[in-house]
């Protein structure tokens, strides 16, 4: 592992996080001033919230990774790959964006997601052998290059849909970008993959530790799209850049899970203004219950909440425990390819 | 035990089946299905292929109904173990 690379990735992750803490209160009063609030539903109060937080902390996060772009500068390879990945980013920070203040229907959002692996596909970055448990690299020449626009697009959707609670999108990043960060000490990957990893990764945790301290219950900033649709980018392309595509399919069970059982719910696409039913049931005193409704969608936080009905703040924790199962699983399943690979 | 830790429990088990489903197909495909006639020739080698590819897309649906349908009796369940909700 290159040393230098790795200290490059953890001061920009550091210098990522002190910047966030410090625009994020700058940027709440603005988003006050400017009316970007949204409701908190699920709290008695209703409280209103700065929206779109996203749009600093990604925005931090691109300017991170042009930093590491720059410093990159006599690694044509890593600098590619930077740039592949920065743009990638952008485009889904760009169809957050607009999904923010003109709300795309539920068709065009994914779509346009799917333009995120543009950059990889145009500028040939990636290798059409992803590696597999007690298999090893595998090679899939023409089905990866049919398959990769969703792999940016289904991280990216998945944690957009599991945005509903108070740091629950933003804790379970985090818990991601973790395991990811332990898997590379056991996986058999080039110094390539690795750097690109760290220099794309670190920075992000960087970001989003500052972003949990004001996201987290009770939130002061929403994350909006804009950090959803952009944090589940950015874990698709990291996972193509880094050849990590089974590790972070791994580790975003609970979030496939979720997106995968809602579709399966109420069968197909649909902008979340168009569901009539809420999975949840919020109390006077600020309980939250599933619905038995059978037209409700089978969301991962209506399962969680079936036996009995929790506190917001319970049910986070309980999103982070299978967070933290999943991605000790990504990261056995990293000891078995290395182990297997020996 | 209480209530939402079984439920809690039930979820991770369906975590632990989709992880250890996933890495079982991925090492029957493997280790079964591509040998299949791998020496063959000519109609017999498309032959191969076809029942390769069939059986892999098979699995994989069988794969995600499994899942959706243990996701949707874990829910039931825990609303059926909840009278008030009946």
């Amino acid at each position: 592992m290159d040393t230098d690379i790795l200290m490059q990735s953890i001061g920009l992750g550091v210098a990522g996080f002190i910047l966030v803490m410090l625009l994020m209160p700058v940027y709440i009063r603005l988003a006050q001033k400017k009316g970007w609030i949204g409701i908190d539903i699920h709290k008695k109060e209703k409280p209103e919230v700065a929206e779109m937080g996203g749009i600093l902390v990604i925005g931090i996060y691109l300017i991170l990774l042009s930093i590491g772009f720059l410093l990159a500068g006599h690694d044509e390879d890593l600098s590619k790959r930077l740039l592949v990945l920065a743009l990638g980013v952008l485009i889904a920070y760009v169809v957050g964006i607009i999904d923010d203040f003109k709300n795309l229907n539920a068709l065009a959002k994914p779509g346009l997601l799917l333009f995120a692996s543009f950059p990889v596909i145009l500028l040939q970055i990636y290798t059409p052998k992803p590696i597999f448990p007690f298999i090893g690299e595998t090679r899939m020449t023409i089905v990866y290059l049919l398959l990769l626009p969703f792999v940016v697009a289904v991280p990216g959707n998945s944690m957009n849909m599991l945005d509903v609670l108070n740091g629950s999108m933003v804790g379970s990043a985090i818990i991601i970008i973790l395991a990811m960060t332990v898997s590379l000490f056991f996986l058999p990957l080039d110094a390539i993959h690795q750097s690109i990893l760290f220099l794309g990764g670190l920075p992000l945790l960087g970001v989003l530790l500052a972003l949990f301290y004001y996201n987290k219950y009770p939130a002061r900033v929403f994350n909006g799209d804009t950090g959803s649709l952009s944090v589940g980018a950015a874990l698709g392309l990291l996972a193509v850049l880094g050849r990590i595509e089974f590790i972070i399919l791994v580790a975003l069970i609970p979030h496939i899970a979720n997106s995968f059982s809602i579709l399966g719910s109420i069968k197909g696409l649909r902008e979340r203004r168009q569901i009539k039913e809420r999975p949840v049931i919020v109390h006077e005193d600020g309980l939250l219950e599933a619905s038995s409704s059978l037209k409700a969608p089978l969301t991962l936080t209506r399962l969680i909440l079936a036996a009995e009905p929790l506190r917001e703040k319970q049910v986070v924790e309980r999103i982070w425990g299978l967070t933290l199962l999943s991605g000790l699983l990504a990261i056995v399943s990293a000891m078995i390819i290395g182990w297997w690979t020996l | 035990m209480k209530p939402r830790n079984k439920q809690f429990l039930r979820l991770a088990g369906l975590e632990i089946f989709v992880w250890g489903s996933l890495i079982f197909l991925l090492v029957a495909y493997n280790r079964i299905l591509v040998p299949y006639g791998m020496h063959w020739s000519g109609s017999k080698k498309i032959i191969a292929d076809i029942v390769r590819f069939g059986i892999a897309g098979i699995g994989l649906i069988a794969w995600l109904v499994a899942w959706y349908l243990l996701t949707k009796v874990i829910l039931l369940k825990g609303i059926r173990d909840r009278p008030s909700n009946l």
